[in-house]
């Protein structure tokens, strides 16, 4: 009978915890966002954008990769946030930087691998 | 003996202290059971919250891609309206199961919003909370418009005393590096400081090449140089301190089979595309892995028999070529597996009438278009239409510069393109690319200088300038404000 109780009270913990994690996830994905648009928009005004930054932000941190390609075609940004124990990384190709951003894919990815850490 | 009918009052202790240790574990039990109920229940309040601010996040940058100037400071609601769009109204908006949900909007500089998305709730004595996610969002969907490039005027030149014989050029923040031949006396690679574009200052004057530059590029902090050394065609520097350029910046080189045949490079991701010269013996297309530049690793080449390819450009996986084939001016290379180049299905290229030669090709918003070599009969100048087959299907609008086309770059809005040329007062031609696809005349402005045959061009997006070079000048072109 202590076990069940014991068994409740764990799993009332659990599920507390599933909500907080789910939000905390979810803000990690968030500052990998704020990093993804603040890269867009720094490679749209200077395609020679080197990126390799950390941002320190409201709820977590993030950071840029130094991008793929170069000049104004067929680029790579490759961003991650982190919120707690919780890391989401994206890697975004882009078609055309000028005249206006075309994003070829926007994908969430466990690892990074199309640009240089 | 005693017995239990001897001890009087102990059977009603018993039963009341079991009841007590019964009734205390299953409250127990219920009270975990409430608890677990409880706690699952805020679990869900917690996600149904967090969906809830993703969602409102995702109405604002819904509003964003539409126009950013739309969003302004404040606390909205945001919510669907009539026209079936999303729209901020009134201070917050209230689901149906009970979530009353906001997002603060707030300035961080004329590109950058910060965007707090909130969501309370108020579902009963222990369903009570708020939940927030923040996230900034920017102005990138934005598109820039060309600068009036109808009217190039002088910002400033470089002028050598010598006849360096200038071919290429790129450019960094604050310096420009720019390619040349020795054959006069050139240094092969020249660096100018160019913080102020309306006087460049030639840097690390002592530095030669020692051999020809021909075609440049620049990702980062890493110039790769297209040069005739016969064992080093590509070599690859570290500019980091540009204004001491040196040959100990030389941090890799690539051996390009072939003796002195490489003429022109593009970089996709990666990858390193390079074309040569015509040799008997060997490919003319090459593509190089260059992840780590400690071990660049050739991936592939591609033969075509009898034709030199000078200049190369990648549109949407496919690589533009400018040949000498007389049969296949322009040629497209199916790029997308670096490591198996092959032609292009359909044709592999285009014949442009008369034979010649291809010498440049670059790419903007759907078309190609090269340059050639003075013809007689036929223009100099072919735009290509490639928005719907990588390999032209349909004849080229042309153009006629009257002298042979050496070099050409584009802005990258895909509004004029410039051609470098062998012309006595046209050098420089600037090309609008509506009036060339609506069938006119498309030459809308001209640069002439006497330092010599337009012999390069490169659009400079970092500082909206043309550089020209010619056979003793880097010059440096603006447009009209």
């Amino acid at each position: 009978m202590v076990s069940a109780i014991g068994s409740f009270t764990l799993i009332s913990i659990g599920s507390l915890q599933n909500g907080l994690t789910f939000q905390s996830s979810a803000q990690a994905i968030e500052n990998a966002n704020t990093c993804a648009e603040i890269g867009l928009m720094s490679l749209f005004l200077n395609n020679g954008y080197s990126g390799n930054e950390s941002l320190s932000l409201t709820n977590g941190t993030c950071a840029i990769l130094q991008p793929g390609g170069y000049g104004n075609t067929n680029r790579t940004l490759c961003v991650e946030g982190i919120r707690g124990n919780n890391t989401r990384r994206m890697e975004i190709v882009v078609s055309t930087l000028l005249p206006s951003i075309t994003v070829y894919s926007w994908q969430e990815v466990s690892t990074i691998t199309a640009c240089s850490y | 003996m005693q017995t239990f009918r001897t001890r009087p009052g102990v059977l009603l202790l018993d039963v009341l202290i079991g009841v007590a240790v019964f009734s205390i574990i299953v409250s127990g039990v219920i009270y975990a059971l409430l608890f677990a109920q409880t706690s699952t229940l805020k679990s869900g309040d917690h996600i149904r919250a967090t969906h809830l601010n993703q969602q409102s996040i995702a109405g604002v940058k819904s509003i964003r891609d539409n126009n950013f100037a739309d969003l302004t400071e404040g606390i909205f609601g945001v919510s669907i309206g009539e026209s079936g769009l999303w729209e901020l109204s009134g201070t917050g908006s209230v689901s149906d199961d009970g979530f009353i949900s906001n997002v603060q909007v707030t300035s961080i500089d004329s590109n950058r919003l910060q965007l707090v998305a909130t969501t309370s709730w108020d579902l009963g004595a222990v369903r009570i909370g708020e939940s927030s996610l923040v996230t900034d969002i920017t102005d990138w969907h934005r598109e820039q418009a060309a600068s009036n490039w109808g009217n190039v005027s002088l910002d400033s030149a470089y002028i050598d005393a010598g006849t360096p014989l200038f071919n290429a050029a790129v450019a960094s923040d604050s310096f420009a590096f720019v390619t040349s031949e020795i054959s006069d006396g050139g240094a092969g690679l020249y660096v100018f400081d160019i913080t102020d574009t309306g006087s460049p200052n030639r840097v690390a004057e002592g530095y030669t090449l020692g051999s020809a530059g021909y075609d440049i590029l620049l990702v980062d902090d890493m110039l790769y140089v297209v040069t005739g050394d016969d064992g080093a065609e590509i070599q690859i520097f570290d500019t980091t301190n540009a204004s001491s350029f040196s040959a100990t910046d030389r941090v890799a080189t690539i051996n390009v089979p072939g003796n002195s045949k490489a003429r022109s490079i593009v970089l996709v991701s990666n990858t390193l595309f390079v074309t040569s010269l015509e040799d008997s013996t060997e490919a003319e297309i090459f593509s190089y892995d260059i992840t780590d530049l400690g071990a660049i690793t050739l991936l592939d080449s591609l033969e075509d028999a009898g034709a030199s390819h000078t200049s190369i450009v990648v549109q949407n996986g496919y690589a533009y070529t400018a040949t000498t084939n007389d049969t296949k001016e322009l040629r497209v290379i199916d790029a997308f597996d670096a490591a198996d180049l092959q032609f292009a299905v359909g044709g592999g290229g285009y014949n442009v009438p008369d034979t010649p030669d291809g010498t440049s090709v670059t790419a903007f918003g759907g078309y190609v278009l090269l340059g050639r070599l003075q013809g007689d009969l036929t223009e100099e100048l072919h735009l290509f239409d490639v928005s719907e087959s990588p390999v032209p299907t349909a004849a080229p609008f042309n153009a006629e510069t009257g002298q042979s086309v050496n070099a050409l770059d584009a802005e990258p809005t895909g509004t004029y393109a410039f051609a470098a040329t062998n012309h006595d007062n046209q050098e420089l031609v600037v090309l609008d690319i509506d009036t060339f696809v609506g069938g006119g005349n498309p030459i809308v402005d001209v640069w002439d200088t006497s330092t010599g045959l337009g012999r390069g061009v490169t659009y400079d997006s970092l500082h909206d300038r043309v550089f020209l070079m010619t056979n003793s000048a880097f010059i440096i072109l603006q447009p009209s404000s």
